[in-house]
């Protein structure tokens, strides 16, 4: 509760201009909004311009937050918005999968199981990237950021049951991805 | 790693797969992202900062509509031009004076001046000159997009020359024709001047790309960074700027063909990398 009071006064003080209030702001969800973009273009690259471009939009459009909303799910919608114009503007539908591939194991656990542990991250990033962009957006919202089904609904506007409906489908999918990749190992009920 | 269900019910089975395999560790950004944003972030309130994007918003599309209007309007009186078979201010030119006389003209003024050495040594360091500045400017202005199309360059040289190839003869093709229903009408004239430049601005940016493609060639990058080595890429501008100077001085038309050639890998390239926002791996 005293969050959230302090999250109201600082998009009160950042309204006013104040751009100190503003960056404690992004300090608070540039972790969600960059692992957001980063999930949903798979590039860490792209992702990072694009957070930057989040943040420079929910600064703009701050003056028009209601602050009935929930201030994460409401700069997450601008996210995902945002990514999904991005992708719209793709023309060819190339994955890139240069982070991943060029991603090199940390030695913390040894390289053998570190190496299959990044195997197996890199393998859910393929097949997230696979997915449309409809049933990526509500995966990773579900799994990646941690969201409710409220919270989804707010966040992409769309009614409980559709984003059921494109969550089933979406894992679905992701585990048959894996299963093909050789990931999982037992056979999925259907 | 292992999946116990595609069911709506396993919805916590399946975060806990994806836990398990370590896919939801959140992945942490290079660069400090609230530092970019705030050295980006307008010098107002929010309040005034969306009203100046709006402006800005719908400045743009006048232009973009105005920029549309220009082009279409005069390339359709063009075609009518064309179509009834009304004299062009170029037509018209040519019957006052004579073709063979308007030639001789055209040649006295300019091509006998370029036959002579000096003259062509002259555009020969000039056009070296003009493009070392153009490609450091442009890898200047856009050193990320520039790397990334470097990137992809290197990763797929001849599809890139492919692509490339097809897109700049595409350009000429559409240009051609442009220009000449555009010199079909007397306004038309100085827009035509406007299309022949602007369409040398993708050239300019495929000798651009395909010099920072030769700049971590010569750093010999296994992994080529974003960061502009400025030494090396002067180097490299002025190593890929030689052959259209030379060439200068055999024949100062042929040095176009040479830049056009030169472009080519590197247009394929931006095009392969989507403006270079989208790079292309090896892999």
């Amino acid at each position: 509760m005293v969050e959230q009071s302090d999250e109201h006064a600082l998009i009160k003080r950042s309204i006013n201009g104040d751009h100190d209030a503003f960056a404690q702001l992004m300090e608070r969800y540039a972790g969600s909004v960059f692992n957001l973009a980063y999930r949903m273009l798979g590039n860490a690259q792209e992702a990072e311009d694009a957070s930057q471009e989040i943040f420079l939009r929910a600064y703009t459009n701050l003056a028009r937050f209601d602050q009935a909303r929930r201030f994460s799910t409401w700069l997450l919608s601008i996210g995902l918005n945002y990514c999904i114009d991005r992708l719209r503007r793709r023309r060819f539908a190339w994955l890139t999968l240069d982070d991943v591939v060029l991603s090199v194991p940390t030695l913390a656990k040894g390289p053998e199981r570190s190496a299959i542990e990044q195997e197996e991250r890199d393998a859910v990033q393929r097949a997230l990237l696979r997915l449309p962009p409809t049933y990526r957006e509500v995966a990773v919202l579900r799994y990646w950021n941690d969201l409710s089904y409220e919270e989804i609904m707010q966040v992409t506007g769309l009614p409980e049951s559709t984003i059921k409906t494109r969550l089933h489908r979406a894992r679905r999918m992701l585990a048959e991805a894996l299963r093909a990749e050789g990931v999982v190992h037992e056979e999925i009920p259907s | 790693m292992r999946i116990h269900s595609t069911n709506d019910e396993h919805d916590d089975a399946f975060r806990q797969a994806l836990a398990r395999s370590g896919a939801l560790d959140p992945r942490e950004p290079t660069t400090d992202l609230v530092a970019g944003t705030l050295r980006r972030l307008p010098h107002t309130s929010p309040r005034v900062a969306a009203r100046r994007a709006a402006i800005r918003q719908a400045l743009r599309r006048a232009t973009t509509i105005a920029a549309v209007a220009l082009l279409v309007i005069p390339a359709a009186i063009g075609a009518l031009n064309l179509m009834r078979g009304v004299e062009t201010p170029i037509g018209a030119f040519a019957s006052t004076s004579g073709p063979s006389h308007m030639r001789a003209v055209i040649l006295a003024t300019i091509g006998q001046r370029l036959e002579m050495s000096p003259v062509r040594a002259l555009v020969g360091a000039l056009v070296w000159l003009v493009q070392i500045m153009a490609v450091v400017l442009i890898l200047g202005f856009w050193p990320r997009r520039s790397a990334v199309a470097g990137m992809t360059l290197l990763a797929m040289p001849f599809r890139a020359f492919g692509t490339g190839l097809l897109a700049i003869g595409l350009l000429i093709a559409s240009v051609a024709a442009l220009l000449t229903l555009l010199t079909a009408t007397l306004v038309g004239l100085p827009i035509a001047a406007i299309v022949f430049i602007l369409a040398h601005v993708p050239v300019a940016l495929g000798i651009a790309v395909s010099a920072r493609a030769l700049g971590f060639r010569l750093a010999h990058h296994s992994h080529p960074t974003y960061d502009l080595d400025y030494h090396l890429m002067i180097l490299a501008a002025a190593l890929l700027a030689l052959p259209a100077a030379m060439v200068t001085f055999i024949s100062i038309p042929a040095a176009l063909p040479v830049l056009y050639i030169l472009a080519i890998p590197g247009i394929g390239a931006l095009i392969h990398s989507q403006g270079g926002l989208q790079p292309v791996s090896t892999a």
